[in-house]
């Protein structure tokens, strides 16, 4: 019975993820494919291939980029989470749908219920973008860990973000664990200067 | 008739007021005086209080909306509050009714802050950073005078 309840959950938030996309605005794939692939690489040039520098840079993009997007995700789909669970499918299957046009799935919980994986079967970033050896431990895509975290943060979930496995490095999958550090709660005070 | 619209940013900070209907017009970028930031404390705390009394004193099973409005007689205080902390409040005289006010709330956040907020990159989401993009002020003017009770005394509109 538990087992029927989730699984209609899980269709009503894929279809929700599928109208909120719908209401998107839409660009040209290979613009914004090529143009953060552009981005790595200037990236990496302005770094002098510093390969740590750069994973951190992407994260700080990326937490930028997720601080004023949720504001979008929640004005445009009405997923109310109320815990941490709920954010997990909501992230993997109405977040990335909205913004990359595809969905992810959420495996891997951990016993206490903190930490969980998103796994991404096609991740968009990727399209036309090979790895050199030299770039080996390049998380090429780790803006969206930024994202995640930065989004997440805003409503109160601070969490840490982090690739497990990457496609582009010749994995079977693409897949980004999520760990919550703690529930902030709110921020609420009165500055007296 | 629609008197203010304020918004705070989750630390309690006004990040934006504007006065409607009361015959002077603002010109140029918002700039907040002290005489005003005493207000806008004040409303800030109200909103926070009351917002936090309801939760304590209501049962679970009756918390909907949560806080959506307060009234007086002389005028109403409707309050929008979003997941990320910020708070769109309006004030209105006794004739909008508290509904009617709900889905301009969601609209000044979903069309306004969303798009020339949130999207700009010059704002940040932090405490004392306020709201200083004209295009937010003009398009939320634009929004605000094409609503029904935007300028109609309560005597005028019908309940």
């Amino acid at each position: 019975m538990a087992m029927q309840g989730q699984r209609r959950d899980a269709m009503a938030l894929t279809r929700q993820g599928e109208r909120a996309f719908e209401k998107m605005e839409k660009i040209n794939a290979e613009l914004f494919v090529v143009t953060y692939g552009s981005l790595v690489m200037q990236l990496l040039q302005d770094n002098s291939d510093n390969v740590d520098v750069v994973n951190k840079e992407l994260d700080t993009i990326g937490y930028n980029i997720g601080v004023r997007l949720i504001d979008e995700y929640l004005s445009k789909s009405m997923t109310p989470c109320k815990s941490f669970k709920d954010t997990a499918e909501a992230t993997a299957k109405v977040g990335f749908k909205m913004f990359l046009g595809v969905s992810a799935h959420v495996h891997n919980w951990s016993e206490d219920g903190k930490s969980y994986s998103l796994i991404l079967e096609d991740n968009p970033l990727t399209t036309f973008a090979e790895l050199p050896d030299r770039y080996s431990d390049l998380w090429y895509s780790n803006v969206l860990c930024g994202v995640i975290r930065g989004a997440l943060e805003m409503v109160s979930w601070k969490v840490e973000v982090a690739f497990v496995k990457d496609q582009l490095k010749g994995a079977d999958c693409t897949e980004i664990r999520v760990t919550l550090l703690k529930q902030v709660s709110e921020a609420f005070r009165q500055d007296d200067d | 008739m629609l008197y203010s619209v304020f918004i705070f940013n989750k630390f309690g900070t006004c990040i934006f007021h504007e006065d409607y209907n009361s015959g002077d017009q603002r010109k140029g970028v918002w700039v907040p005086t002290p005489k005003e930031a005493n207000k806008f404390k004040l409303t800030a705390g109200l909103v926070h209080s009351v917002k936090h009394f309801i939760l304590a004193v209501a049962k679970k099973e009756d918390l909907a909306d949560g806080f959506f409005g307060l009234q007086t007689n002389s005028y109403k205080l409707h309050s929008f509050e979003t997941a990320t902390g910020y708070r769109m409040v309006m004030l209105t005289d006794t004739g909008v009714s508290f509904a009617e006010a709900k889905q301009p709330l969601r609209e000044i956040y979903s069309n306004a802050f969303v798009e020339f907020v949130a999207k700009d990159p010059s704002y940040e989401h932090k405490k004392l950073c306020v709201i200083t993009n004209t295009a937010f002020r003009d398009h939320l003017l634009v929004y605000l005078k094409q609503l029904s009770f935007f300028s109609t005394p309560a005597e005028e509109l019908q309940h």
